[in-house]
């Protein structure tokens, strides 16, 4: 039975990278008493995803899991409870429910909380949506690459002390949220102070029906 | 303002945390950890090596649980952070601190080291430096938590002794308890220290080298096994259930420090096996569950505990580690897991007059059909594990092992076909001589002599279907060189350490210059430690720990190895009067 859940990663528990948070899950639902569906292959694989890698560091109130229990008539509320009551600290599930359809992310809503005040922050904001164009660099493995983050992010805003920004994923990628902190740390005045960083919510959309297919009823 | 400073120091390791490599390390949060924030008593115990390594120690897993369960202590958890958080903790001075609560180890009152390896003592010292704790014992004062180590490289303490206030020797089961109950009952410290000398486990290195004995633990055989593990997150080395079935073997391998160290064999009933690994499965997740032991086929009631785990988990992976070779036990291993396609050997030496010599008590023919019968059940991935410098060993022993490999591929083409697709890994190690063994008074064979042997294996060893794997020289010689040390070792490890080493069991950061530099300013060579022999009448640096297997015996095993004669094992074939058994200490087996 296919279900997906909400989760929130709180605390230290921000800190596990996203094949940890893969692995602590598979190990919860074992403990929970419930077997996740393996793949068909030569190697198969347990059939769970997590809908967008979150960065390490980076807590969550919205964490989309889709996974594939064993059984078809699975109580979605006893999964949740049975589920919460054997995730590791930090680590909250917040609903059940069986799977919809398949959903393409499009995009997520992050809260950068900075040590500067309101002021602050408004003028930088302010500075940031004033610019076309916002330049950050990102290393990784394969070398450094340059992130236009104003596209991805084009509109940062402050409430509740805060910066609340939706960054968008497009068809040639998306911008990090540390990296649209970044950026926002390069239009202030003053320094804002490290950001901590929390997703607010993953945004989907239905996943559009492919060329040639035919729809069912 | 202590929960102002504690706040604080939270917020600076959180900090830290994003800027470094895994941190997930330092953390904590796991499934079925123990948190006793407001326990009168608390204690850190230390696995002085990263965490993936460290989690993954049964024995930390095991004294971590006695604490929290039967003490009104608090044990919490520390590894050894890895050269990138260690640097930036120095620079924004942050201490070591705690997984559960984040609070410093200096704040404990006591930190306790497990000893497991030689390779990881310049680790000891990174710990206690960066808990803040002075170096050396004679230093601390009444602030200080009291540093114990223990495990079985604590039975050659003496590398050790001046940063260590007390070395527990043997099992930690047997006097936990009554540590913990000194450290409620008495605020002092020194007072703490005088009454943890009155124990006959524990030495301590300031009243001088008095006798001191090794734990037993008598009740191994009655006492509950663990259920209730900490399960790490994935990037522990092993992440599975395990329940140690037996403890102690009798065998007799002649180069075997845990041989001497455990005995006598102790064997756990498999009723509290089969309940603890099926508790163990529910509440850690796992899938895989180990029977563990330094020779599980030899555990009496191995079959029927395979038998009754399977009943009631039939699709678990269960796995049987340290198995004798023969066919029986290949057998068990694959009744055990079906699925599994890899299965390890360990002849340990490839001739029959090399085994003599180490006292491993199996033939050419019983390996060759070791290995028939392992092909015959599916397997695919042969390991066939060897050492090489033994004592005695002529270039005979080391085409042997040559030999031996060409056979075991001939045996898997019968079975897989001439292109079959079918590997076997020959593993080879270098012999480090041990204390409380037989060979202890051997020296480790000369680095350049092993490199040769390598060399010839390289040459000798190769082809399809065949895998060599041989072991770095530069750690065998380290190993060798601190594993028989003396007090002086002990400066030759603070200057090493001081000048960068650590993590010396990582080949990445493995500094062989400094460490011939330490042991130069120390008046000593590094590949003249490792290599000295020494005469059956020289006094040795642990001649005061007493492991319970007499010195004479180890002597008269050494001269039965240079008379190429085996020593029976004890469980069939007779006491050989080794001096372990005395009281209630025996061996202790369970019905088949």
């Amino acid at each position: 039975m296919r279900l997906e859940l909400r989760l929130a990663v709180r605390d230290r528990a921000r800190f596990l990278s996203h094949l940890e948070m893969v692995d602590v899950l598979l190990a919860a639902l074992r403990r929970a008493g419930y077997a996740v569906t393996l793949s068909q292959g030569m190697r198969p694989k347990p059939v769970i995803s997590l809908a967008l890698a979150r960065g390490v560091g980076v807590a969550s109130e919205d964490e989309h899991l889709a996974v594939d229990l064993v059984g078809e008539d699975l109580d979605p509320a006893q999964v949740l409870e049975r589920l919460a009551a054997t995730c590791p600290r930090g680590v909250v599930p917040l609903s059940c429910a069986p799977a919809g359809p398949k959903a393409d992310v499009s995009g997520a809503s992050y809260r950068l909380g900075f040590s500067a005040g309101a002021a602050e922050l408004e003028r930088a904001c302010a500075a940031y949506r004033a610019v076309p164009e916002l330049v950050v660099e990102r290393s990784g493995p394969k070398g450094h690459r340059q992130i236009d983050v104003r596209r991805f992010a084009p509109d940062p805003t402050v409430a509740d002390g805060a910066v609340h920004v939706r960054i968008a994923i497009l068809e040639d990628g998306s911008a990090k949220p540390d990296e649209v902190a970044r950026a926002l740390q390069a239009c202030a005045d003053a320094d804002l102070g490290r950001a901590a960083i929390t997703r607010l919510a993953v945004h989907t959309a239905p996943r559009p029906a492919r060329v040639g297919a035919t729809e069912t009823p | 303002m202590p929960c102002v400073e504690q706040h604080d120091l939270q917020e600076r390791i959180e900090d830290l945390l994003g800027y470094v490599e895994k941190p997930s390390r330092y953390i904590g949060g796991e499934t079925n950890e123990t948190v006793k924030p407001d326990a009168a008593v608390r204690v850190a115990l230390a696995y002085p090596d990263a965490y993936e390594v460290g989690i993954s120690n049964q024995a930390l897993q095991i004294l971590y649980g006695l604490v929290n369960d039967r003490t009104p202590a608090a044990a919490e958890r520390v590894y050894c952070p890895w050269p990138d958080m260690a640097d930036a903790m120095r620079r924004t001075g942050v201490p070591l601190f705690t997984l559960e609560t984040w609070r410093p180890v200096a704040d404990c009152d006591l930190l306790g080291i497990t000893l497991q390896a030689e390779l990881t003592y310049s680790n000891v010292l990174e710990l206690i430096d960066l808990a803040g704790i002075p170096l050396h014992a004679a230093d601390r004062g009444p602030g200080d938590p009291i540093v114990l180590a223990g495990g079985p490289s604590a039975s050659n303490p003496m590398p050790l002794a001046r940063f260590v206030e007390a070395f527990y020797m043997g099992e930690a089961e047997e006097g936990l308890d009554r540590i913990v109950a000194i450290l409620e009952a008495i605020p002092d410290r020194a007072e703490r220290l005088r009454r943890l000398g009155e124990l006959p486990y524990l030495y301590l290195p300031a009243q001088g080298d008095l006798p001191v004995e090794r734990a037993i633990f008598t009740d191994f055989a009655i006492d509950t096994a663990p259920t209730h593990p900490v399960v790490p997150y994935a990037s522990a080395i092993f992440s599975r259930a395990s329940v140690e079935v037996m403890r102690g073997c009798t065998r007799g391998c002649r180069f075997c420090h845990a041989g001497t160290w455990y005995r006598p064999v102790r064997e756990r009933p498999v009723e509290d096996v089969v309940r603890a690994g099926l508790e163990q499965l529910g509440c850690t997740g796992y899938d895989e569950l180990s029977l563990t032991s330094l020779a599980t086929s030899d555990y009496s009631g191995v079959e029927r505990a395979i038998r009754e785990i399977k009943a009631a988990k039939p699709d678990l992976h269960l796995s049987l580690p340290s198995n004798r070779v023969d066919t029986g036990p290949v057998a068990l291993s694959a009744a055990a897991n079906g699925r599994q396609r890899s299965i390890t050997l360990a002849p340990e030496a490839a001739t029959q007059r090399m085994r003599d010599i180490i006292c491993k008590t199996i033939t050419d023919e019983m390996i060759e059909r070791a290995i028939d019968a392992a092909f015959a059940a599916g397997y695919t991935s042969l390991k066939l594990y060897f050492m090489i410098g033994l004592p005695l060993e002529t270039f005979e022993e080391v085409q042997g092992i040559a030999d031996l490999g060409y056979r075991a591929r001939e045996i898997g083409r019968r079975h897989h076909g001439e292109g079959g697709r079918f590997t076997v890994h020959v593993s080879v190690s270098n012999f480090v001589p041990k204390p409380h063994t037989p060979f202890q008074w051997d020296g480790m064979a000369p680095p350049d002599q092993l490199r040769v042997k390598q060399d010839y294996l390289r040459r000798a060893l190769r082809g399809r279907q065949l895998k060599l794997s041989l072991h770095d020289v530069r750690t065998s010689l380290l190993e060798a060189a601190i594993g028989r040390g003396d007090a002086i070792t002990g400066d030759v490890l603070e200057a090493a350490w001081r000048a960068g080493a650590r993590f010396d069991a990582w080949t990445e950061h493995h500094r062989e210059d400094v460490w011939r530099a330490a042991f130069g300013a120390a008046g000593r060579d590094l590949e003249v430690e490792a290599t000295r022999e020494r005469g059956p009448l020289d006094p040795l640096p642990w001649d005061h720990v007493r492991s319970g297997v007499s010195k004479e015996f180890l002597l008269d095993e050494w001269y039965q190895s240079r008379a190429e004669r085996l020593t029976g094992d004890c469980r069939w074939d007779g006491c050989s009067d080794c001096g372990a058994c005395v009281g209630p200490v025996r061996n202790r087996l369970v019905e088949a």
